[in-house]
């Protein structure tokens, strides 16, 4: 099958930083993908230039058939690609609901000025946005409180939030920027369940970053892994487990200029 | 200090604050979104009250390059505004495509917009001046057909005027203030405005079109920027092409004195400077433009954030 994503030679530098290079990688669809790599690899970086935020210097990156090197942001999360961040990045003024129904609006066919509801198309349009946002909340246990305001969330509530957020936008490819990161021991044995519960239910392929090896090694089906912006190795977990490359990144001298 | 006197003073401050407040409004929304003031403001607005005398009148004055010039058909007041707000609206865009989207997209110092769009206002300026000369305008007194010009109540033996140009000052302010209250807090597009100003990026990789939103907020501000200059116009007469710089400045004090990117700050901001200007004594009223700055450093005294306005949100 060919692939969902696909990198080619992807480089980016910040000044003297050489923060991606040269990476290439498929990702094939239907499969979770790990993204492994000591503090400063340029796994976010790296994350960035898939999603447009940050612009490659060379490379190329093909999503779905499209060529998205220099595509927006918008263009990209529309084409099917959603992520979430490490820092997470809800809008706080917003209610959960108007979360979720925010990015579900990219599916509406009437444009800037849609849901001001004169015409029943987009009155329906804009119930059937309300209903897909509420059976997300509800997909990640928050329906009860829709109407609170997101500022108000607890911290694992608000990942819970991102994640039903970048589902709304009915993505094919779902990057998760550390989603563990901040939970605790029980919340993270739940998520890794919840991340193969979504990808079955949604015929997701998921990229996922993370620190918490046991769970990468559980749930993912490959790994790649980024050290000072080189991908130094890919494939099974077990097998880059056992990669002595990897070994060396994790614990030799100079993971630790790394950071 | 009669109760006479309150009350005119009061609904004299009120009918002006309201659109203080709707002009206001349109820095707000600007400011929301880009984190920057947009200096061309006051020009639109000096732009919308002669492009609805144009529409209203059908003149264009008696020195300038358009001296004589007559427009074929001329429109009722109402529709004027209208279209004079919706021609606002667009030169806001313009403001937007020529000011400030090409220095974004560079990714300049969002300062330097501040100096761009100051260059648009003078220009706009300008060429006003060119094109229709620099005497006052005034809008003829039967502008509203048959309606009087204002209703006298006596109360306590003494007169309270209520001009007919107050009640549509207050109503249609009142009409957009609860539009875009309404558009802001209660439709999609409003919402998705909201979280583009909360955070772009993230907007945009939501696949909510970052640009289209900003180009639409700056028409909606022109449009407010348009009505105001209008409504003013109207009120007090179109005092030259300079006319909008005095406006724009006061305008400044009510975004600041309502907390910066609050819109019931804006709102609450224009109604304070409103009838503190309303409620000077008559013997001081040559000081009249100095009344906005004053409440605005004795309240920032008090209040550094102004009187609605939250923390300021760091973005990381």
């Amino acid at each position: 099958m060919s692939a969902l994503l696909q990198a080619t030679d992807l480089r980016r530098r910040f000044g003297g930083l050489m923060a991606v290079c040269d990476v290439s990688i498929e990702v094939r669809p239907g499969e979770i993908m790990g993204l492994i790599g000591p503090n400063g690899a340029g796994k976010t970086t790296f994350f960035n230039l898939l999603t447009g935020m940050t612009r490659a210097d060379s490379g190329t990156v093909v999503f779905d058939g499209h060529d998205v090197t220099r595509a927006k942001p918008e263009a990209i999360a529309r084409l099917g690609l959603a992520r979430t961040f490490q820092n997470i990045r809800l809008f706080g003024g917003l209610t959960l609901m108007d979360n979720v129904r925010v990015a579900g609006r990219v599916q509406a066919r009437h444009g800037l000025l849609s849901g001001l509801c004169f015409t029943p198309g987009s009155r329906r349009e804009d119930e059937a946005v309300t209903e897909k946002a509420f059976d997300l909340l509800r997909l990640v246990g928050l329906e009860d409180r829709a109407d609170h305001l997101a500022a108000s969330l607890p911290y694992g509530d608000r990942r819970r939030l991102e994640i039903a957020r970048a589902l709304a936008l009915s993505p094919r490819l779902l990057l998760l920027d550390e989603p563990a990161a901040g939970l605790n021991p029980s919340e993270k044995l739940g998520l890794a369940d919840f991340i193969r519960a979504i990808k079955e239910r949604f015929d997701l392929t998921v990229l996922l970053i993370e620190h918490n090896v046991p769970m990468v090694m559980g749930l993912c089906d490959r790994v790649m892994v980024l050290n000072f912006g080189q991908m130094i190795a890919v494939g099974a977990p077990e097998d880059v487990q056992r990669d002595p490359g990897v070994i060396e990144a994790y614990l030799g001298g100079d993971a630790h200029g790394a950071a | 200090m009669d109760f006479a006197w309150l009350l005119q003073s009061l609904l004299n401050g009120l009918s002006i604050g309201s659109v203080y407040a709707v002009f206001a409004l349109g820095y707000t929304l600007v400011f929301s979104i880009l984190g920057i003031i947009n200096f061309a403001h006051g020009a639109v607005f000096t732009l919308g009250a002669y492009l609805t005398y144009a529409l209203a009148v059908g003149r264009f004055g008696i020195n300038g390059l358009l001296a004589d010039v007559t427009m074929p058909v001329t429109l009722p007041f109402v529709p004027a505004l209208l279209v004079g707000a919706v021609l606002s609206g667009l030169a806001g865009m313009a403001v937007e495509r020529l000011a400030f989207k090409p220095l974004r997209q560079r990714g300049a110092d969002p300062l330097l917009a501040l100096v761009s769009s100051l260059g648009v206002a003078l220009i706009v300026v300008n060429l006003i001046q060119y094109l229709v000369g620099a005497e006052i305008y005034s809008f003829p007194a039967d502008i509203f057909g048959d309606l009087p010009m204002a209703v006298i109540f006596q109360i306590g033996g003494k007169p309270v005027a209520v001009r007919t140009i107050q009640i549509i000052l207050f109503g249609a302010s009142l009409v957009m203030l609860a539009g875009l209250g309404w558009f802001i807090g209660r439709t999609r597009g409003g919402k998705a405005l909201r979280a583009t100003a909360e955070n772009a990026d993230t907007a945009s990789l939501l696949g909510i079109s970052v640009n289209r939103f900003i180009l639409g907020t700056f028409f909606i501000s022109g449009l407010l920027g348009g009505l105001a200059g209008t409504l003013i116009g109207v009120s007090f007469g179109v005092a030259g092409p300079y006319f909008g710089v005095s406006y724009g400045l006061k305008g400044l004090a009510v975004i600041v004195l309502g907390g910066l990117g609050s819109i019931p700050g804006a709102v609450l901001g224009g109604l304070v400077i409103g009838l503190g200007e309303a409620f000077l004594p008559s013997d001081m009223s040559s000081y009249k433009e100095a009344v906005a700055f004053v409440l605005l450093f004795a309240i920032l005294l008090v209040r550094p954030q102004g009187l609605l306005g939250g923390r300021l949100e760091q973005k990381v």
